[in-house]
């Protein structure tokens, strides 16, 4: 569900440049996404679900709770 | 051709296709003469969208950073507008003068066939465009379905104003409610429920990309 400010965060845009300054369309293409999710989640304007989490989790190899975090 | 030369001829273009279709009074082609009015108006609109969407602009730029489904409900937007605006400009002489249906109608109905082919046209070649990204994710499938709970709410509310409007409404106040005008009230209520839904998707991705 896209939400003005969830409140779980995340740190996508760092591991991005970790591995390789990834573009966020690069990204995208590896969870099966468009390049405008990956923006707003970025931007903290979307909560991906568990599935998605997972998924970016792997792109990156590490695991959920190092890409997102609950910031309430 | 350069770009001040596209725009010279198509917007005079472009004004007098919106003024064939949508103001003067209708003149039956038949369905070539009908198609091509049709088709050849959505043509200048579309190369006028090109035009303006072409890379290297800053509004090629902002086109291109938002998403299928984003640009999915603006132009289902326009095109719901216009489909509206036609029929409600339209509707009264759609509506006979013993209640039913006038002759003009079907001519009337047939276009708004058309508007809704070239509308399917308009998303087959963006289709084809982005056959090779990813043209829908979950985050679109959730915009998606908050739209259409607006839209099933705003028919719930229609259905249930017109219930209570016929169910108590004295029938000589009701002399208005002829078969044709009522079949015209449930057309607008389903395309204004369509255009909400085009409305909230926009204004959804919209509001994550601010």
């Amino acid at each position: 569900m896209s939400a003005p400010g969830t409140p779980i965060g995340n740190v996508i845009r760092r591991l991005r440049f970790e591995h390789g300054e990834m573009t966020q369309q690069a990204l995208a293409d590896a969870c099966g996404i468009t390049r405008q999710t990956v923006i707003a989640l970025e931007a903290g304007k979307y909560a991906p679900s568990l599935e998605l989490a997972f998924r970016i989790a792997r792109t990156f190899g590490v695991g959920v709770e190092d890409v997102f975090e609950w910031k309430a | 051709m350069s770009r001040s030369l596209r725009y010279a001829v198509l917007i005079p273009l472009s004004i007098l296709a919106f003024y064939v279709l949508f103001v003067l009074p209708d003149v039956d082609l038949g369905w070539p003469g009908g198609l091509a009015l049709i088709g050849g108006a959505w043509l200048v609109w579309y190369l006028l969208w090109a035009t303006w969407t072409a890379s290297g602009t800053s509004l090629g730029e902002a086109v291109a950073a938002v998403s299928p489904g984003e640009q999915r409900a603006w132009i289902g937007l326009l095109f719901t507008l216009a489909i509206l605006l036609y029929f409600g400009l339209r509707a009264s002489q759609m509506v006979g003068t013993d209640g039913g249906r006038a002759p003009e109608a079907t001519a009337i109905g047939r276009h708004i066939g058309m508007m809704v082919v070239a509308w399917l046209v308009v998303m087959q070649v963006l289709a084809r465009r982005w056959r090779d990204k990813v043209q829908a994710d979950e985050r679109d499938r959730a915009i998606e379905a908050r739209a259409a709970g607006w839209a099933r709410g705003s028919l719930v509310v229609l259905v249930v104003a017109l219930a209570v409007l016929f169910a108590f409404t004295p029938p000589d106040r009701l002399a208005w409610a002829r078969p044709m005008t009522l079949s015209n009230m449930l057309m607008a209520g389903l395309i204004g429920s369509c255009l909400l839904e085009y409305l909230v998707t926009g204004l959804a991705y919209w509001r994550d990309r601010r």
